[in-house]
């Protein structure tokens, strides 16, 4: 009887075993891990990364980004712009094709962008088009812009993914975000939420068909199952393994480990509504106490790279040489004087401990700040780490009930966008509460100017500003992106890291 | 029997409307606004401000909760994070943390009960001590990490199973084939308590008279142990497998994250780091019913069980 058990089960195992055909082994079928899962692909909404990252290989936009994040034209094959900025005209392609076989057309180009700038939809894309006033085609492939003010940056917001009117009208708007159909490379065949989404070549894609047939993109939240899924052939490519996995892949020949900086900014920031936080001498004394060129590498590893501009090394201004000589140095003794006067001041008070904020989804952030407290300690100044909920951080941080806070930020290649809503007196995210006139001033001016030289010199006075002279922000690591890929995964390299870059005007990966 | 099963399902309905409302308050409670966390960097007020007036969060505190109540019943509850109805969000999840749950069920009950009654039975015995020291070994290591040495051996090393996501309905073979590997994983600690369980469950009824009597009356040991000890034996088994199946759907969060599984537990998970209301509100509501249901079948199985429990 038992033994008979025993040949049942053996059998049953065995016959499961002969259907483990590796799921990655089809050279025409491509299989993504990604940290998260996509939620809505609509791509009037699509401010979350992973779902950004998907629909980006399913809708197109104006214009895309190619090599070192330049912009080239996409849908739109060419464009101009006023010379008072405040009108910008884009000359469609002509037989651009929705997956569904419609063409595109300028309307569909309106209707997209209306959509975004209708208050009542409630898009997180509004904020980065604000300026636009009004949207129109001039004829079935010419579309005109008109902003109500200059605004250097807006030529981002073009990238966005263009949607087909008549598709929206059919399915119900409020349904695209479960149904994508764009004109991108890939059109949706299955979503299985939670689990995968699979995605197939669309054949008459107006760049080029794409030479992955098939595309499954499979939400693998935790890094270990991620990196063993990748050991056991299940998936070709992997966006988010930890540091210890990574090094493990570095050395392995079967596998290739690429990676690109720009994937974000970590950052300490300190609230100027707050004492003693508001206190210049007590933020430079807190930045000086702690050894921060020593910990970053041994903290990041292959995951950052130490960071002395709020912007990412792929963007410009390039300004870190000045900035890394001028950001406060590590001086413990300096620090401990420091925190003693302020006591004695009156400054610090008795009981004072410092609380250093941080997501406790971020384990890198989250040793930074042990050791920085331990530093603290050391000289003098009583530190504590408090590693919180991200959401119930963040809402005590728009309260301003934080004086001391670690955060990680990342957004499309302009300064704009990295620097105005964090540093304006009004800016979305001034969660410093920080004002400064002149500050202001520089970040208003780079916004109407489109003389590129210019941008670059309001910008390296703003980062000088509030990182040298007033230490709104100090800058810690530059997380970095890394693919980590089967050895036969061919022209898939790292860039934008809100895109997965499978097609691009540059690239069409393949597998060997 | 039946006018029973009628008076427990409606108490379903006083149950989950408490559950709800305490629900409600919690994530009243706890602090995060949904349309600041889901904008993220892209936060402006105008946004905030479009968002709570799609979703209500302007309106006083009963009448969201009422509208909650009511979206959720009609099926009409959308999710801020998914722009999607939360029926069909939990619906599409709700198989596969069912079937994770049943066959882990399955796989505990199979192997913990007769493990549980031989260890009893040969009491001190080398099999005894070794599964004992299996299960005490099964109480100690947490699933998820039973989970990770599971997909290295099994997937990594011998490449029989896929190592993670879900493949389709358990009746198809990718579907059982991704299935079997996080089942396992889960019901390791289900098996280890169940057969510690059983196993002091039994030598406690061996001691019972009515087992000496049973003895001394001439009846076949095998009939002894299985009709009379057995059956006696299995009512705190029982209760204790009902408790572990409800934990097995909405407790198996861990699970799931090892394995990417789509269940409901990431998902409740995922809800609440949005702040996610009505995601939250309809996926907690749907575990908790699942929980309640579930106890109710325990109950109506100890009738079959033992005849001395009677519910008319």
């Amino acid at each position: 009887m038992q033994n008979k058990l025993v040949i049942f089960l053996l059998t049953a195992v065995l016959l499961i075993s002969a259907f483990s055909a590796v799921q990655a082994a089809n050279h025409e079928r491509f299989v993504m891990g990604i940290e998260d899962e996509v939620s809505d692909l609509d791509p009037g909404n699509t401010i979350i990364s992973v779902n950004e990252r998907v629909a980006s290989l399913i809708f197109d936009g104006l214009v895309q980004y190619g090599e070192d994040n330049r912009i080239v034209p996409g849908i739109a094959h060419d464009w101009t712009i006023s010379e008072d900025g405040l009108e910008y005209v884009f000359e469609l392609r002509e037989g651009v094709l929705f997956h569904n076989g419609e063409e595109l057309t300028a309307e569909d180009v309106v209707f997209s962008y209306e959509r975004i700038l209708d208050p009542d939809f409630g898009s997180g894309l509004k904020a980065k088009i604000e300026a636009v006033e009004s949207v129109e085609a001039l004829d079935d492939y010419t579309v005109k812009f008109t902003l109500s003010e200059p605004y250097a940056p807006l030529i981002l917001g073009m990238t966005f993914g263009i949607a087909s009117k008549s598709y929206a009208e059919e399915v119900g708007e409020e349904n695209l975000g479960r149904n994508p159909m764009g004109a991108g490379p890939f059109k949706m065949e299955e979503w299985d939420a939670g689990n995968r989404i699979v995605l197939s070549a669309f054949e008459d894609y107006w760049r080029t068909e794409a030479n992955l047939k098939e595309v499954i993109i499979r939400s693998i939240p935790e890094s270990s199952t991620q990196a063993m899924e990748l050991r056991s052939g299940g998936i070709d490519f992997g966006v988010n393994l930890d540091v210890g996995q990574l090094e493990t892949f570095a050395e392995d020949e079967d596998f290739q480990v690429k990676s690109a900086a720009g994937a974000g900014i970590n950052f300490a920031g300190f609230n100027f509504e707050m004492e003693p936080y508001n206190n210049r001498e007590f933020r430079e004394a807190v930045i000086q106490a702690v050894p921060f060129d020593q910990m970053i590498p041994q903290i990041f590893g292959l995951l950052g790279d130490r960071a002395y501009s709020m912007l990412p090394p792929t963007l410009w201004p390039d300004d870190s040489e000045y900035l890394a000589a001028n950001l406060p140095q590590f001086d413990p003794e300096a620090a401990s004087a420091t925190f003693d006067r302020l006591k004695a001041e009156g400054v610090i008070e008795n009981n004072f401990v410092a609380e250093v904020f941080v997501s406790n989804s971020r384990p890198d952030q989250v040793k930074v700040a042990e050791a920085m407290v331990t530093a603290l300690n050391q000289a003098g100044l009583r530190a504590e780490v408090n590693a919180m909920e991200f959401g119930t951080m963040w809402d005590m941080l728009g309260r301003g009930e934080i004086g001391l806070f670690f955060l990680r930020f990342v957004s499309d290649p302009d300064p704009d966008y990295w620097l105005y809503r964090f540093f304006k007196s009004d800016g979305a995210l001034n969660r410093a509460f920080y004002e400064d006139q002149e500050v202001d001033q520089w970040l208003d001016a780079a916004r109407v100017t489109s003389i590129q030289e210019e941008r670059e010199e309001l910008y390296t006075n703003v980062l000088r500003k509030v990182l040298t002279e007033d230490i709104v922000f100090y800058p810690m690591a530059h997380s970095t992106q890394i693919y980590v890929m089967q050895d036969n995964v061919v022209g898939l390299e790292p860039g934008n890291s809100l895109l997965i870059p499978l097609v691009t005007p540059t690239a069409n990966v393949y597998k060997e | 029997m039946f006018g029973y099963m009628l008076k427990r399902m409606l108490w379903l309905i006083p149950v989950l409307i408490g559950v709800s409302l305490i629900l409600f308050i919690i994530m009243e409670l706890v602090p995060g606004d949904p349309a600041t966390i889901m904008l993220g960097t892209n936060v402006t007020p105008e946004a905030v401000e479009a968002l709570n007036e799609k979703f209500g969060f302007d309106e006083p505190f009963h009448v969201r909760y009422l509208l909650m109540l009511r979206n959720f019943l009609t099926g009409e509850l959308n999710s801020i994070y998914y722009n999607d109805q939360v029926i069909s969000i939990v619906g599409r999840r709700l198989t596969a943390t069912i079937e994770l749950g049943l066959l882990s069920l399955i796989i505990a009950v199979l192997v913990a009960i007769p493990t549980g009654v031989i260890a009893a039975v040969k009491k001190n015995s080398i099999f005894d001590f070794i599964s004992m020291l299996f299960a005490t070994i099964g109480i100690s290591v947490p699933a998820f990490f039973t989970g990770i040495i599971f997909i290295y051996l099994f997937s990594v090393r011998l490449r029989i199973f896929p190592s993670s996501g879900y493949g389709g309905p358990f009746y198809t073979a990718a579907g059982m084939r991704h299935l079997i590997l996080p089942a396992l994983a889960l019901s390791t600690v289900m098996i280890a308590s169940t057969s510690r369980l059983t196993r002091s469950s039994m030598l406690d009824v061996m001691k019972e008279d009515y087992l000496l009597t049973a003895r001394s009356k001439g009846l076949k040991e095998k009939v002894i142990i299985l009709k009379h000890a057995f059956r006696n034996a299995l009512i705190p088994v029982l209760t204790n497998i009902g408790n572990q199946l409800a934990m097995m759907f909405g407790g198996a969060i861990l699970i799931e994250s090892v394995f990417a599984w789509p269940g409901v537990g990431r998902l409740a998970v995922r809800a609440v780091e949005y702040r996610d209301q009505p995601l939250v509100f309809g996926s907690i509501l749907i575990l908790s019913a699942l929980f309640v249901i579930s106890n109710l079948v325990i109950d109506l199985l100890y009738v079959l069980i033992n005849p001395r429990i009677s519910y008319d």
